[in-house]
């Protein structure tokens, strides 16, 4: 048994992918997840920009995919592409205001008309 | 004599143009060497067709010829296009969460787009389906 | 007919450090667009929306209200912020004039 990496403090999971897309390292709950990294290579792959007017190819730092309890970041150094599930519950500044206000996702969509002029208010 | 060289210069980018034509239909009927370029399936790179995205995944084995598997046009597109930079120190960003105000705003907006998206109707004034009028 | 989606992303691009935004249906293609943006990122955006949700299907399954991860690229002072629920996609532009808040 390997011992896992300690990428970062809250990280709930970690693969290591080469550029190509071969798993070189996994750990916690994304261990051997050949699935989730199938799906991390199709989303850098699909494109090299979205617009490049607004971001030249291939010059995206990180990708962050954010959920209510927890958030992925991706980024590639020395040619490894790592992907670290990380939990917003031990995070130290900004996730949990986020997280609270999600609460009310439903009944915002559904019930009241908003009124346009309120937004980040 | 400028007058003439006018003239002259008239002649010659007409009987271009002629030339030209007569390329062109020379080449719709027998193929040359360029030919094949046009129906090269390289060309139909799926980067040109960035915003036809849907099933853009799906459908790339079917630009190469047969012997190509998924897997193998998959390595050498990878050559070609990835989203990320090659960074420093990848520790440096991995522990930067999404500013939470970012995902306050895309919240809202999506929430009072799905509002405006339903609102959206269309009144059908005419017939859609028109009758043929046979005799 | 569409006043409500136009005042929603002429609202949204008003917004401190927002520098456009777009909206996509199902089939990648622009419901509405506003600012400094290209409509035809729509694709895209929809595209990248729809490869991230087969990262977590039984997240979605399991918690439908927690089903539309919020994407986020980021280059230098710029990001795209990618959402979609449901039928539609957001796509929006922003790009920091002042000092980055977080870190």
């Amino acid at each position: 048994m390997d011992k896992e990496k300690l990428i970062a403090p809250n990280q709930m999971g970690y693969l290591i992918l080469k550029d190509d897309g071969n798993l070189l390292d996994s750990g916690g709950d994304l261990k051997n997840d050949d699935r989730s990294a199938n799906v991390i290579m199709g989303l850098l792959n699909l494109t090299d920009s979205i617009d490049e007017d607004f971001m030249p190819n291939s010059s995206c730092e990180r990708i962050t995919i954010d959920y209510d309890q927890h958030y992925y970041s991706i980024c590639m150094s020395n040619r490894r592409i790592y992907v670290v599930k990380l939990s917003k519950t031990h995070t130290q500044n900004g996730a949990t205001t986020s997280s609270s206000s999600s609460t009310s996702y439903n009944d915002a969509a559904e019930g009241n008309n908003i009124s346009s002029s309120t937004v980040l208010a | 004599m400028e007058y003439v060289h006018s003239v002259w210069n008239y002649i010659a980018s007409v009987c271009s143009c002629l030339h030209c034509a007569e390329d062109v239909g020379a080449q719709n009927i027998e193929p040359n060497e360029r030919t094949h370029l046009l129906v090269d399936p390289v060309n139909h790179s799926p980067a040109l067709r960035r915003s036809n995205s849907d099933g853009l995944s799906n459908d790339y084995p079917t630009h190469f010829p047969k012997k190509m598997t998924k897997r193998h046009y998959l390595d050498l597109y990878r050559i070609q296009q990835c989203l990320l930079k090659d960074v420093p120190s990848h520790q440096f960003y991995i522990t930067k969460p999404i500013y939470a105000k970012d995902t306050l705003q895309m919240k809202l907006f999506i929430e009072k787009a799905l509002i405006g998206v339903n609102q959206i109707q269309i009144d059908h004034k005419e017939a859609v389906v028109v009758p043929f009028q046979i005799p | 007919m569409e006043t409500q989606l136009e005042k929603v992303l002429s609202d949204i691009v008003t917004q401190p450090d927002t520098v456009g935004a777009l909206l996509a249906n199902r089939q990648g293609l622009c419901l509405g667009a506003k600012g400094d943006i290209n409509p035809n990122v729509s694709g895209i955006g929809m595209a990248i929306s729809d490869q991230v949700a087969g990262l977590e299907p039984r997240n979605a399954v399991a918690q439908p209200e927690a089903r539309h991860p919020t994407i986020c690229l980021y280059s230098g002072n710029r990001r795209c912020v990618i959402q979609r629920n449901g039928e539609i996609t957001g796509v929006i532009y922003k790009q920091h004039t002042s000092v980055p808040t977080s870190d």
